[in-house]
């Protein structure tokens, strides 16, 4: 793997695939808002 | 006042309405997350910063677009609900789960890890961040199957049985109801397009960059992999188009009368006609322009096979010429224009002129929209020819409706309008004046400011230029 480095490269596997999972967590979460709205606004 | 006939009409066009603005911006994000794994694939494979700068480009493009395609793909959802109940309601045991696994697909495969793809490369590492990129070009493939599947069942039932209620039900197997007989040919033939759709579009910015200033590598580069892409997927494309059309003869005769024009009956060889004006008050096609036989050589590979002709079609049971017609033929033109454009930039890259040639770079501008009006002329032709059903061949579009008032409609599909033409041109809008910013080194990912290195010229490490590539 020749890409650049980045600063979490170096970071421990668990604490990168926390990252990961709170980030996917807070990203279905926002979708999931936004279809709650859409569904109150057409309701 | 309005009568059902009306409602029907207005509940027709919101959904067309709402689709085809829909539709675009999946066509765009299908191609888009491939082109973007591919490019984060290539920069960890090859250290070179060039193809993490276009990642980091195309990036913060595909986020517009595919927030703007999930918005719009929820709308459509709770529509089926909204206009389409008595649809719904027949159709649900079957369309249902199908649906939800598409819904499913977008929420946490595309959306979930759209959100590493963003924010996560410096607190996932590059293993991560490149595994989630695959998972939104994979997820956005799956979602594609998913619904693909559904439109496919609704054109060529297959697996169900009927309920004493009148429901469509799940028959034995699923496998019969998800890979009915039109499905994988819609689904390669729909998919493929997404392809060239971005291709065509990554291929327009690299133009209007080359136009600019030729020396851009990174213009350079995109350029060339999407016109790569056309000159390599534009035949593959016309191939499986072609195979779906004979899909369609098989199980869907009549939309193939319509898209050929064919009022009546050709018991010696049908003709291909290339242009004219349907006219179904008079069932003929005005001031035709034809070749004899042809259209029995393409649809069944025997210059004299006969034929069928609308004529064979009850009234009642006949799509509207015109729109098919047209569509069919707006698709048709603009996939060869594709061809053109590919096997043109083949002639200038054996040449060595690709990144000089400025005509050739003026038609891939002109061309960078063919995809959305192609894969939308597509959808016109399919869905407008398989009227006067909804399921084809068992429920008729008429009897698919909720029972509304038209005002109710009506108010509702000018809510749409007013609401899509502000939201998204405001998100087209800004698509486009990213895509007018050149790409340049050290181009900067979501969520970061830009790195400016004031008073610096960079070199070519700097710039990402292979060697030899300067």
């Amino acid at each position: 793997m020749k890409g650049r480095p980045t600063k979490a490269d170096s970071a421990p596997l668990w604490k990168r695939l926390a990252w990961m999972a709170a980030i996917w967590g807070g990203s279905v979460l926002a979708l999931g808002a936004v279809a709650q709205t859409i569904r109150f606004w057409l309701e | 006042m309005l009568d059902t006939a009306d409602v029907l009409l207005l509940a027709r066009i919101q959904f067309a309405f709402t689709v085809s603005f829909h539709f675009i911006f999946p066509a765009f994000s299908i191609g888009l997350a491939s082109y973007l794994a591919v490019l984060e694939g290539l920069w960890l494979r090859t250290g070179k910063a060039l193809y993490l700068d276009l990642f980091r480009y195309w990036l913060k493009i595909f986020a517009v677009a595919f927030a703007m395609g999930v918005v719009s793909g929820i709308v459509m959802s709770y529509q089926f609900g909204t206009n389409w109940a008595v649809f719904s309601d027949r159709a649900g045991p079957v369309i249902g789960p199908l649906m939800a696994y598409e819904v499913l697909t977008a929420f946490f495969l595309e959306a979930g890890f759209l959100g590493v793809m963003l924010f996560g490369m410096e607190r996932v590492g590059r293993k991560l961040h490149f595994a989630a990129t695959c998972m939104v070009a994979g997820g956005t493939f799956v979602s594609a199957f998913w619904i693909l599947s559904v439109n496919s069942w609704m054109q060529t039932p297959t697996g169900y049985v009927m309920g004493a209620n009148g429901q469509f039900l799940p028959g034995e197997s699923w496998i019969d109801v998800i890979f009915n007989p039109s499905f994988p040919y819609r689904l390669l033939h729909t998919v493929t397009a997404a392809y060239l759709t971005t291709a065509f579009a990554v291929g327009a910015v690299g133009a209007w960059h080359l136009l600019r200033d030729r020396t851009n590598l990174h213009a350079r580069k995109m350029f060339s992999m999407a016109m790569w892409m056309a000159a390599l997927v534009a035949p593959v494309q016309i191939l499986l188009g072609d195979a779906h059309g004979l899909n369609t003869l098989e199980h869907q005769p009549v939309k193939v009368m319509a898209m050929e024009g064919h009022y009546r009956s050709h018991p010696e060889g049908a003709p291909l006609i290339l242009f004219g004006i349907p006219n179904s008050k008079e069932k003929r096609v005005d001031y035709a322009l034809e070749v004899p036989k042809l259209s029995s050589l393409i649809l069944k590979h025997d210059l004299d096979a006969p034929l069928k002709g609308l004529d064979t079609v009850p009234d009642e049971d006949e799509p509207p010429v015109g729109v098919v017609f047209w569509a069919f033929r707006v698709m048709v033109g603009l996939g060869f224009a594709m061809l053109g454009i590919g096997l043109w930039s083949l002639v200038a890259r054996s040449r060595g002129k690709l990144y000089e040639w400025a005509w050739l770079h003026r038609a891939a501008l002109v061309m960078g929209p063919s995809g959305f009006v192609a894969v939308i002329a597509g959808w016109i032709t399919t869905e407008v020819g398989r009227q006067p059903w909804t399921i084809y061949g068992l429920l008729r579009t008429a009897d698919s409706a909720s029972p509304l008032d038209a005002p109710a409609v009506a108010a509702s599909l000018l809510a749409f309008i007013v609401v899509y033409f502000a939201v998204f041109s405001v998100g087209t809008w800004y698509i486009l004046r990213l895509m007018n910013k050149p790409p340049h080194p050290h181009e900067s990912g979501a969520g970061q400011a830009p790195i400016r290195t004031a008073g610096i010229t960079p070199g070519p490490a700097q710039r990402g230029a292979a060697p030899g590539e300067e």
